[in-house]
Formats: C-alpha cells, sequence, structure tokens
C-alpha cells in the first residue's frame, strides 16, 4: 500500500518537474520506461528500429505539448501514447486486430524504478554464470534452442545441458529470490532531482 | 542418506529447467509433480523467474543512453524553430545562425570530404548525424550536405557504419565492387581495395547489399553477414555467431571453440599486429572458448597462451607464440 502511493508522488514530482520545463526529471522518467515501452512496441511492429523510432517520438511529442497535456499517471499514460502510435502505424493492418483478441491488455509489469533495479540484478546473476553454463542458458532461453541442438552445437551430451541448464536455474533462483522479497518489502526509494 | 539427497536436489533442479524450457517428457512430468508436492511454491517462482530472465535480457539488448541522445536532439531542435517568445530563444536562433553561417563559410568552398585513416581509428559523423567508425587503412568520401535523393558515402577500407534512419533518404554506400543501401541500421563493411573479398556483417536493422555488376542482390537482417569473392563475382550469405567482426572498435572478442589458427588471424585483425606461430606446433588441434571485454593484447595473448601451454616474446613489433 505504501509502496503504491509512494510511487504516486514520485510520479508527480517527476510530472511537476517536467511541467516546468526541467530536462534532467525528463531524462529520468525517458530512461526509466524507454527499454519497457520499446519492448511493448515491438510486440505490435514487431521490428527493433520501428519500435525505438516510435517510442522515441512518443518521447519528443511529450516534450513538446508538455505545458498542454494533463497527465495524471505517467505509466498509463505511456503505455495508451505507444499503443496508439503502433496502431496508426499499422493503421488498417489485420496484425493489430488480432494481437489485441490475444492479449486483452498488452502486459507492462515491469516499469518502475524498484522494479528495473531487480531485473538489472538477474542481467549481473546470468553474467555471473561459468562461461558454458552462461552460454547454454542463453541458448536456451534467448535463442529458444532444444536441448538437442545445444548440445550439438557445443559439441557437449544433451545430459550435460540437461545438468547445467538445472544448475543455471537453481543459482538464479537462489540469487534472485532473496533480493526480490527484499525489494518488494522495501519503500521505494525517492529518486534524487 | 546425504548421497541420496544430493541426488534428490539435482533431479529436481534438472526437471525444473526441462519444465520451463519446454523439453519434458509425460513421465518426467508426474516425477516433477510429485517432488513438487513437497515445495508447492517454487514451481511458480520458477516459472516467474523463467519470464523474468527473458524480459530482463530483452532488456539489455536497447541502447537507452543512445535514444536519449537521439530525443535531446531533437527536444533542442524543435524548441529553437518554434518558440520565439523570450529573447533567450531569439538569442539562441541568432546563434544558430551565425554558427550555421560559419559552417557554411568553412564548408562550402568544398562540397565533398575525404577523410583517410593509415595507422589509427577515427570516428567520422556526417551531415546526417550518422557515425562512421574508420578502421586502419580505409577512407570515406561524401557530400557535405546531403542533398539528393540518397544520402551516398564511397568507402574504400574497412568501417562501422550507424546510420540514423530516414526512410524518405535511403543512405548508399558504394565500394569498390559493392553497393549497400539501408534506411537506418548498424554494421560493418570490409572492403579494402584489390582484396579477394568483401564482407558485410549486419548488427541490427537489415541491409541490403548488390553487386556493382547489378548481377546479384541480398537482403541481410541482424546476425546476417555476406561475402562476396572477387574472383567468383558472387555473394555468399552466412549467419555470424560472435561480434568479432567488429572487435577492432569495441575490442570485445570472443572465442567460441575457436583453433590457436582462428585465434591468430581474429588477434591480428582486432589488435592491427602480426602474430608468428613456432614451427611445430599443431595449431588446429589446440581450441578455446573464452570472452574478452576490452583487454589490452598482452593480457589476451598471456591468457590464451597459458591456457593452450605456449608462450610469447616480441621481437621489432612482432609477436611470436612458441613451445612453453
Amino acid at each position: 500500500m505504501d509502496q503504491k502511493s509512494d510511487l504516486k508522488n514520485q510520479d508527480e514530482l517527476l510530472l511537476r518537474k517536467i511541467k516546468a520545463g526541467d530536462e534532467r526529471a525528463f531524462e529520468l522518467v525517458f530512461k526509466n520506461y524507454y527499454p519497457h515501452l520499446v519492448l511493448l512496441a515491438q510486440k505490435y511492429l514487431g521490428d527493433r528500429d520501428l519500435s525505438e523510432s516510435a517510442v522515441q517520438s512518443v518521447f519528443v511529442k511529450m516534450w513538446e505539448t508538455r505545458d498542454k497535456v494533463e497527465i495524471r499517471s505517467l505509466k498509463g499514460f505511456l503505455v495508451v501514447a505507444v499503443r496508439n502510435r503502433c496502431t496508426n502505424e499499422l493503421k488498417h493492418r489485420q496484425v493489430v486486430r488480432e494481437y489485441e483478441k490475444e492479449h486483452e491488455q498488452p502486459e507492462t509489469a515491469w516499469m518502475t524504478f524498484n522494479e528495473n533495479v531487480y531485473l538489472q540484478r538477474i542481467n549481473n546473476v546470468i553474467d555471473e554464470l561459468p562461461e558454458q553454463r552462461k552460454r547454454i542458458f542463453k541458448m536456451s532461453r534467448m535463442d529458444g534452442l532444444k536441448y538437442r541442438e545445444i548440445a550439438e552445437k557445443l559439441n557437449i551430451s544433451p545430459k550435460t545441458v540437461e545438468v547445467q541448464m538445472g544448475k543455471a536455474l537453481k543459482y538464479l533462483r537462489e540469487q534472485l529470490q532473496p533480493l526480490k522479497k527484499q525489494l518488494l518489502a522495501s519503500i521505494v526509494l525517492l529518486i534524487m532531482l | 542418506m546425504r548421497e541420496m539427497k544430493k541426488d534428490n536436489n539435482n533431479i529436481s533442479w534438472s526437471l525444473l529447467a526441462k519444465d520451463v524450457s519446454g523439453e519434458m517428457s509425460s513421465d518426467e512430468h508426474l516425477l516433477l509433480q510429485k517432488e513438487l508436492a513437497k515445495n508447492p511454491d517454487i514451481e511458480k517462482q520458477v516459472k516467474k523467474l523463467w519470464g523474468d530472465a527473458r524480459y530482463a535480457q530483452e532488456l539489455e539488448s536497447i541502447d537507452t543512453n543512445k535514444a536519449w541522445a537521439k530525443v535531446k536532439n531533437e527536444m533542442s531542435s524543435n524548441q529553437s524553430t518554434s518558440r520565439l517568445k523570450t529573447y533567450s530563444s531569439i538569442a539562441a536562433v541568432f546563434a544558430l545562425v551565425l554558427a550555421s553561417t560559419w559552417f557554411f563559410n568553412i564548408f562550402s568552398d568544398k562540397s565533398t570530404a575525404v577523410i583517410s585513416t593509415s595507422h589509427e581509428l577515427q570516428q567520422v559523423i556526417l551531415p546526417d548525424g550518422s557515425s562512421v567508425d574508420l578502421n586502419h587503412g580505409s577512407t570515406i568520401k561524401f557530400a557535405k550536405n546531403f542533398t539528393g535523393k540518397y544520402r551516398k558515402v564511397k568507402l574504400s577500407g574497412e568501417a562501422f557504419f550507424d546510420v540514423v534512419r530516414n526512410e524518405e533518404k535511403p543512405f548508399v554506400i558504394e565500394t569498390e565492387k559493392l553497393n549497400i543501401q539501408v534506411l537506418g541500421t548498424s554494421f560493418n563493411v570490409k572492403a579494402y581495395k584489390g582484396a579477394h573479398s568483401s564482407e558485410v556483417t549486419v548488427s541490427s536493422g537489415k541491409v541490403s547489399v548488390n553487386t556493382l555488376s547489378g548481377a546479384e542482390k541480398v537482403m541481410l537482417e541482424a546476425g546476417d553477414a555476406v561475402n562476396y569473392s572477387t574472383a567468383s563475382n558472387s555473394l555468399d550469405i552466412h549467419k555470424v555467431h560472435t561480434a568479432n567482426y567488429k572487435a577492432w572498435k569495441t575490442k570485445e572478442i570472443e572465442f567460441d571453440n575457436n583453433s590457436l589458427t582462428e585465434i591468430i588471424v581474429i588477434l591480428e585483425d582486432t589488435y592491427h599486429i602480426k602474430i608468428e606461430l613456432e614451427e611445430g606446433i599443431v595449431s588446429d588441434n589446440m581450441v578455446l572458448d573464452a570472452t574478452f571485454s576490452q583487454h589490452s593484447l598482452e593480457h589476451v595473448l598471456e591468457s590464451v597462451c597459458s591456457s593452450l601451454n605456449l608462450d610469447y616474446t616480441i621481437t621489432e613489433g612482432v609477436y611470436r607464440i612458441h613451445n612453453n
């Protein structure tokens, strides 16, 4: 409960500063939301470059119209703006409707500063894995390769892949579970402006 | 007893991993369900973690700082043309006009720029904001203001391009043998004059490459490379699995089961040096997996040699790898 109202205060503070023309506050908002919004746009547009420029134009417009537009929720505003921008991009394409049918609400669970800390930590933990284990994990999780394919590529047995994947997953959970609890329990830190 | 427990732990984690990566057979599924009965929370946590891990890795692949630089640029340029209300913005526009006439004077005496490197790397920013990193012994030629239908540059040598997107004005690179066209992406071009082959490797976006004769044309996406052979005058597409093709710029090297022969080529290209190998070393049998991030040549050579039980010396700028 506390966390939620703190977040709201933080957003309000940022929005006030942006309205007053504070570029630094705008930069913070940009850096916090940008990658999430690109991934959201990519679900619609497919192409990474297109998605990046769509999100960038949303931010440029947000800055230009900052004294005219009344924003209540930062996240809500940005998600809707990016979605609209993407639908415009695709115009009458069937794709959008089909996508919306499948995903009632686009997933945007990750967007607060605290959650970014957690996501960053995941990447660090993945980086900490021993070289081969890391490669196997990424090939499975990111490239979507089957165990058999990974084994062939690395010239190891499928059993080794299995064991390495188990170890990778175990390590990730061990490293991340405590942090997650801690982050969820802690109050959001107000960022320094 | 202890053995038992250890085994159980192992089974459980690799089973869980199989579960989330969709590798599980129905027998194993039953086994897992049995194990999970003892610890009902863990399946949910692991599934969540599996999703989060992918999302986190995808986030990492987005260059937010670079995007911010672009947005910031647009913010300030829009501001100076649309708001003439205050004195400060009038002054800013005035300064801008002054600056641009000054630039115009400097650059208008010649309409094309030619930039060459010999034994150094150089970054060139083009009139549209695109950046070009030139490798040793390379030359780039371009019009100082990209008027016309295309943004056209000529390259001889090797360069890494990061092209600002502009769909109205495609970006075209001409080399001795190839014609490369893009809208906005990043990619590496290796096209030294008189070489047996040229190569284009794509980091992001889409790139179209055709031979100057126009006989062949291919479309590349991120992770693709095309090799042009002068002898056969043909294009040959393949996938790249490491980022070594741009290590000359990034100094990020990845040996992925590479033989010593291959490693030597990668190091020579990355650090612009010559490496000799003592006769009698069977280099094809020695393979290595390793990554190096912005390390000095000495550090990398040292690591390579010590893991292969070799040693190296330097004489008159030539590196020589020999038996220990």
